[in-house]
Parts: structure tokens; sequence; C-alpha cells
């Protein structure tokens, strides 16, 4: 993709190797051109919007800027274009009127930064609460984390069209383990529309990492973005540092890096089936499903001491070994587990009524999975063949040897078997890893973080691939960190999802993409009740569904 | 015996209530409460003030209308040898008061603004109108072989032959379906629409609500223990027989429920529909006299 971008759009551009196949170009003259780049690239089989990063670069480039970074993972390449935004005329076209994948990017932009991108098709608030006040931009330079204005609470919710009428559900609903607002526009049970408003977890971890943290405290709090998935955001995290401060971690710590992430996909998979089977009143499958889960916990806890948010990953390396006979007692755990999944997968598979239940709903296109840039089982039940373990490999997933589940009929049942395929697939990658996990030092030495460095990199989290983008600063503090998480764009494409079925069953499918609010909702903005800035407290943390 | 009916019928069901979270349990690994959770539950709901949603009426009374429709329902059963209140056909005055009970449902639902009640309702009318029929002709099969209509002759005098055989599992199924069990507690499903038309009941009138539900729940069950019991038996005999026939019939409800997912309310009326041909051949082949 690189070369082929470079042999169109070459002259104009200013080139920046950020890695090895990651390069980033500045649109230096000719915004008009930037449209074309887009449509250029996006239009190339296997490409994806990646990340979308918007900065305030006042500071040192007298502009804002907008970063839209691709990937193409087949090439395994990853393209990024910057554009400045002057201070004096805060705009930018839309990538959003022509893919949509980019809607709530540019939506995020407008709200945090205060940059219009002319042409948004739909330009209403999308991460601010309602009564904040116009015109404050929490992610500019000049806000303070702690400031907390009020305004008046107004918010543009879409009115019901052709005799439907609304079906509130949530922000709080038995099967929403986390506040979320999907206002289903209904013709007796059918759902003929979809209005979402969500964002009400939304907590500060970029403004709080970029206002008072230092590298390696912003990794723990990268592992509180997420209840379920946290170490697969600390890993993207210090990837991206590692990255931009090109830093090479020891092998025997990229090995207890995947060890750990494949730990974390096996409960947070199981977790899931427990919740599928729970939604269509199969509470046998639930709880043997959770039955299973407790086991890893447990591995995990003597593993790391942590059950959950197991905090071994720092920049550089992870911050405990593997002890030797530690190594046994997760062979001993797969083992057991390999039966009782097994077991459990054939018996919900032999369960006729939840399989009917699953069956040919919430069915997502191929097509319509790739405009919304959906990623992990969402994708694969879809028919993308995209998994960021085998496509953009980091940890030692380039030293083992596993599949990737794909399927083509795109409904709730396809990613059901995605996530049952990866269980099976993750016990089988732990044995590896155990397997083959080399001696040696755990953390890598080095100086400190060089300022003004870039890294972008990704993880695959159990939901998808979580994409952490990092410009370091001075005084050992971040400049700007992004997070995305895959129920960012997973989400958008629910309302594809949920037209056309029930309100029977709207759970399971908002369930089937499995969703995780505050993963998605992190970023800036303090609590508006107490008018303080808030750090992040367990409470707050994601018990995803 | 038609005493001791009178205390079995409204006191047990929450019992057996409390027996079933115990068998789930049990087939899902976990301890489980203990058998007299549900009671502790309608008892604290019980001494608890309503929340009231809206000034109508018919919210009010509805969880007493339904209250009363089971208890009558649960009444005209025989508990032995014969039923509480009986008269000749009270085998009709039976269909009435068991479609009471969902028309209270449905009325106290409608009269609130939400829409998960008003989905709740619309579930519960859809279901009726093909279970209520199904349950009808199924009823109509025995009262035909029978000649009667009064439900503790009819349970005294059946014979066996080839309608009344497809009769009583027609009858286990509508029982099964009436008493609200997954895969058909549709309108009540929790993790869907909040439990539909209970979900903006509280306090006192939700303990009734769930009470009543219990008891209808024993009522269906314990019909088809009485017509499987009494056609071979007598007098306390016959009670200990009915009561060993519907405990067993309710176990295996319970194990049943316990394995599987909760159908969509077109997946069930599918069912249903089917239920109703086969009941619809069944009345040919009893009018033809097998």
């Amino acid at each position: 993709m690189i070369r082929e971008f470079e042999e169109k759009f070459g002259p104009t551009l200013e080139k920046k190797v950020i890695a090895k196949n990651k390069v980033l170009y500045t649109l230096m003259v000719r915004r008009e051109d930037f449209i074309n780049m887009t449509k250029y690239i996006l239009n190339r089989p296997n490409t994806r919007l990646f990340t979308m990063v918007g900065m305030d670069e006042r500071n040192t480039e007298e502009s804002f800027s907008v970063t839209y970074w691709f990937l193409d993972w087949k090439a395994q390449e990853v393209i990024g274009i910057r554009l400045y935004v002057p201070e004096e005329e805060p705009s930018f076209p839309s990538v959003g009127a022509i893919h949509k994948g980019a809607i709530w990017f540019e939506r995020e932009v407008q709200d945090l930064l205060g940059l219009e991108a002319e042409g948004l098709p739909d330009p209403r608030r999308l991460i601010l609460p309602d009564d904040w006040p116009e015109g404050v931009y929490p992610l500019r330079e000049d806000f303070q984390y702690y400031h907390s204005p009020m305004g008046t609470r107004n918010y543009p919710y879409r009115e019901p069209k052709n005799n439907s009428t609304v079906h509130p559900m949530g922000p709080y609903h038995v099967a929403l383990d986390e506040p979320a607002h999907f206002r289903l526009f209904v013709k007796g049970e059918e759902i003929v529309d979809v209005d979402y408003r969500g964002f009400y977890s939304h907590r500060g971890i970029e403004k709080l990492a970029r206002g008072r943290l230092n590298y390696n405290q912003v990794i723990f709090i990268a592992e509180r973005v997420c209840g379920i998935c946290g170490f697969a955001h600390s890993i993207a995290y210090a990837q991206a540092v590692e990255e931009a401060a090109k830093i090479e971690i020891p092998d025997r710590a990229r090995y207890i890096r995947t060890i750990l992430l494949e730990i974390e996909r096996l409960h947070s998979h199981l977790l899931w089936i427990g919740v599928a089977a729970h939604l269509t009143g199969f509470d046998t499958g639930f709880m043997r499903s959770w039955l299973i889960r407790e086991k890893v916990m447990e591995l995990a806890e003597r593993l790391t001491g942590n059950r959950k948010t197991y905090g071994l990953a720092l920049v550089g390396g992870v911050r405990r070994d593997l002890l030797d006979y530690r190594k046994s007692l997760i062979l001993e755990t797969i083992n057991k587990l390999r039966g009782e999944v097994n077991e459990l997968v054939d018996m919900l598979l032999a369960t006729k009524s939840f399989i009917k239940r699953c069956e040919g709903i919430g069915v997502l296109s191929k097509e319509k999975a790739r405009e919304w840039d959906t990623a992990g089982p969402l994708a694969r039940a879809s028919g993308i063949d995209y998994d960021t373990r085998r496509d953009l490999p980091y940890a030692a997933y380039d030293e083992l040897s596993f599949n990737v589940p794909v399927y083509k009929e795109g409904d709730v049942l396809a990613r059901a078997l995605v996530r049952i395929d990866e269980v099976k697939e993750s016990i089988s990658l732990l044995e590896q890893a155990v397997d083959a996990i080399p001696g040696g030092p755990v953390m890598a030495e080095f100086n400190e973080i060089p300022s003004w460095r870039e890294g972008i990199s990704a993880v695959e989290a159990p939901r998808g691939e979580n994409t952490h983008y990092v410009m370091t600063g001075e005084i050992n503090r971040i400049y700007r960190w992004r997070v995305k998480a895959p129920t960012y764009n997973n989400l958008q494409a629910v309302s594809d999802m949920l037209r056309g079925y029930t309100i029977g069953d709207a759970p399971l499918i908002v369930a089937s993409i499995d969703p995780c609010y505050s993963c998605t909702e992190r970023v800036q903005v303090v609590d508006i009740e107490s008018g303080k800035a808030k750090v992040i407290s367990f409470g707050g943390m994601g018990t995803c569904p | 015996m038609e005493l001791l009916g009178a205390i079995v019928a409204p006191f047990l069901p929450p019992l057996l209530d409390g027996v079933a979270r115990k068998v789930k349990a049990l087939i899902q690994n976990r301890m489980g409460p203990s058998i007299f959770q549900t009671w502790y539950d309608i008892i604290t709901l019980l001494s608890m003030e309503p929340t009231l949603p809206t000034g109508s009426l018919a919210f009010r009374l509805a969880p007493y209308i339904a209250l009363a429709s089971a208890l009558c329902m649960a009444f005209m059963l025989p508990y032995g040898s014969n039923s509480i209140i009986n008269f000749g056909g009270d085998l009709i005055a039976f269909i009435y008061v068991f479609t009471l009970f969902s028309a209270a449902l449905v009325f106290g639902a409608l009269s609130v603004e939400n829409s998960y009640s008003h989905a709740g309702a619309n579930r519960e009318l859809t279901l009726s109108l093909v279970f209520k029929p199904l349950f009808t002709i199924t009823i109509g099969i025995f009262a035909l072989k029978t000649g009667s209509l009064s439900i503790t002759q009819i349970a005294h005098s059946i014979s066996p032959s080839l309608s009344i055989v497809g009769a009583y599992l027609l009858l286990l199924y509508v029982a099964y379906v009436e008493a609200g069990f997954i895969p058909y507690d549709i309108a009540e499903a929790e993790t869907e629409i909040l439990e539909g038309p209970l979900s903006e009941y509280s306090g006192r009138l939700l303990g009734l609500l769930k009470w009543a539900l219990q008891i209808k729940r024993f009522a269906m069950i314990w019909l088809f223990a009485s017509f499987v019991t009494l056609p071979i038996a007598e007098g306390v005999f016959a009670f200990v027989l009915q009561m060993m026939v519907f405990l067993l019939a309710y176990l295996l409800m319970v194990t049943y429920e316990s394995l599987n997912a909760r159908y969509r309310l077109d997946q069930a009326m599918n069912q249903g529909m089917k239920g109703i041909v086969i009941g619809a051949v069944l009345t040919i082949i009893a009018w033809l006299g097998w």
C-alpha cells in the first residue's frame, strides 16, 4: 500500500517513518487532495481506518492537527495522513461523509477540540454530557483537567418517523451491564430504526494522562480502561511507547505477555458465552460457562496476584517473572479446561432452543462490516479475515501457530461460533507458549524516553483490536495518548444489525458484539455533579457484558 | 379432603417454586437458595407499600383479579374425589377464569405508559390467541369422550382410547406452556422486556401477582395430575396419587426448563399452531369414536 500510495501522491507529502512498515505523511499543501487520498486507500481491498487522532499542537506547530491512520492488513502496513487545522479556521473535510467508520472519530474531535468536519452526516454531540456548555473544548491544551463548566441540558434526539414509536432501551436495562441508551423506533415489536446516545461512563483518562501522569503511571490507568480486556489495553499502550522510544523488549517478556493476553481472552470469551446464554433465558449454559471461567480467573490470580487487572505490564517488559512451577500449573489448568469447554460447547450446540434464538438474528453483511470498520469476532463472523495477532504481529504471536476462525453468515450464531473456536485456539496457544518460553530477563534496559516521537500499536483484545497512539512529550510525560477500543467501531454497526428484528432480539444482538462501554468512552472529562476531576476508581470500571 | 385442597392450593405453590429453584441450582452446579426463598420474597413484598405509576383503577385491581381467578381455578379442581367449588358445567367457568387471569394481566399492563409493559401485554395477548383455544380444544376432547361438562365428573369417568391418550399429551403440553416455564415465559421475559406486564408493579401488588402466577402454575399441572389419577383412584389414595403425579410432572418440567432457552414469540406461535392442528385431528378422531 505504501509504495503505490507514494507513486500516486508522493510529491505533495512530507514523509516520516514511524517504524518498519509504518509511515506518517503530512499534507503540506492542497488540502483538497486529502479526500482523494482517503478514498484511494479505503477503496483498496483489505484496508481499514485504523484510528484517528486529533491533537492540539498549537504550542509546537501553531495549529491543531488531525491524523487518519489506515491499515492494510494483508500488506501489514500502516499509513498515517496528517492534516494541520489552523486555529482561525478550525475545519477540515469530512471523511465520515464517504466512509461511515469515520463518523464517530470526527464527532469526537468536534466535541473535544472544536474542529469541525465539513460535510459530516451526523454532527450531533457524541462524547460530552448533555449539559456541557457550547464552545468549551476539554482536550485543548489551555483547558485544565480539573475545570468543570456547567451549561444547560439539551440533546437533539431523533424523532420517530412513519408512525413508529420509541422503545427506550437503557441507560439502565437489565441486559446492559453498563449505561447506554438505545432508542429503538418500533412498529409493534419490530425495530425500524435506531438512535444511540452513549458515553455516560466517559471518564477523563486521556486528559488525565496528559495532565498529571508519567509514562509508567499511565500504563496502570491504561489497564483500567476496561474491566475485561484491560491487559490488552496496557500492552497496546506499552507497545506504542516502546515503538516511539525504539525499545526492544526481551524474548521472555514477549512470551509472558502472550500467555496473559490469551488467559484474558479465555476468560472474556467464556464470560460472553455465559451472558449470551443468560439473555436467551438459558441459565444452565450461563452458570456452566462461568464455572469454567472461574478456573481461568484462579489461574490468573496464581500467575499475577490478581484475578483481573493483572498489573503486570510495564513499558519495556513485564513487572514480574513467571516461576517455573507455575508453568506446570498453566498446563494442568488448560488440560482440565479443554475437556470442560468441549462439554459446554456440546451442550450449547445441542440445545435447539438456544440455537434457534441465535440463528439468522442480527445479520451484518460483509459490506456493512467493512463500512463501519468492525473488528474482532464481529468482523470475522461477517467474513472479514482479519486478526491483528496474525496480521500485525506483536508479542510472541509470530512464533506460534494458530488458526483465525472466519464465518460468512454474519449472525449471532456465527459470532458465538467464532468465539467458541477462539477459546480452543487460545488453549492451544497457551500450550505452545508455555512450551516455547525462553529464559532471560523480563525487562529491557533503556534510558530516558525521547520527546516528540510517535508510536502506534494494536493488540487483538477479545472484542477486536485495541489501537493506541502515543506522542511523547517533555519531562517524562505523554503529549497525546489516543485509545481506540474495538467497541468504538462495533457499536456503530449495531444500528444496522438491529433493523428488521424484534425488541425481544435486541438485547442479544447488542450483546453479540460483546460491547464494552467504558472502553469506548474513556478519553476526557470530569465528574459533573461534584464538579471535581475524578480519579478512576474500580467502581467505575466496566463489567462488560 | 376438600379442606386440605383449600390449604394446599394457595400455600403450596410458592414452596414448590422454592424446590424448583433448588433443583435448577443442582443442575447448574450451584448451592441455590433455601426452598422457602420464594415465600420469603412474597412475604417481604406483601409488607411493602407499592409505588403507583398511574392513578388507574385497572392497574391497582389487576393483581387482585389475577389472584382471585387463579384461586378460583385451583378451587374448581378435585382434591381426592371432590373439588371445593363444583357445579354442573364448571368446566366452562374454569375456562372463563383461566382467560380472566390473562385479561387481568393485560389490562393492568396496558393501563400504564411504559413500552415494556405494553410489549408484555401484547405478547400475553398474542400467546392467548393461540394457547387458550388450544386448551379449550384439549379439554373439549375430554368433555366429548366423557359426555360431561363438570371437571370432577370428567376426571372420574375418563376411559382410555386413542384420542384420550393424545389429549393427555396435549394437556401436558398446554399445562407446561401456561405454567409459564422457559421456553414459554415469553410474556414475562426478564432479560428482554424486563418482565413485561410485571415491570411497573412493586410492593404488595407485585407480591400478589407473583403469588397468583404460582397458583396458576399449580392449577394447570394439578388439572393434568387429576385427569391422570382420578380415573383409577378414589378418596385419600386418589389425593396421594394426585400429589405424586403432580410432583413428578412438576420436577420434569423444571428439569426441562433448565435445559432450554426462551423461544421468540413467532417461534412459540408456530409451536402453538402445530398443537392446534393436532388438537383438531384428535377431536375428529374422538368424534369418530376412537
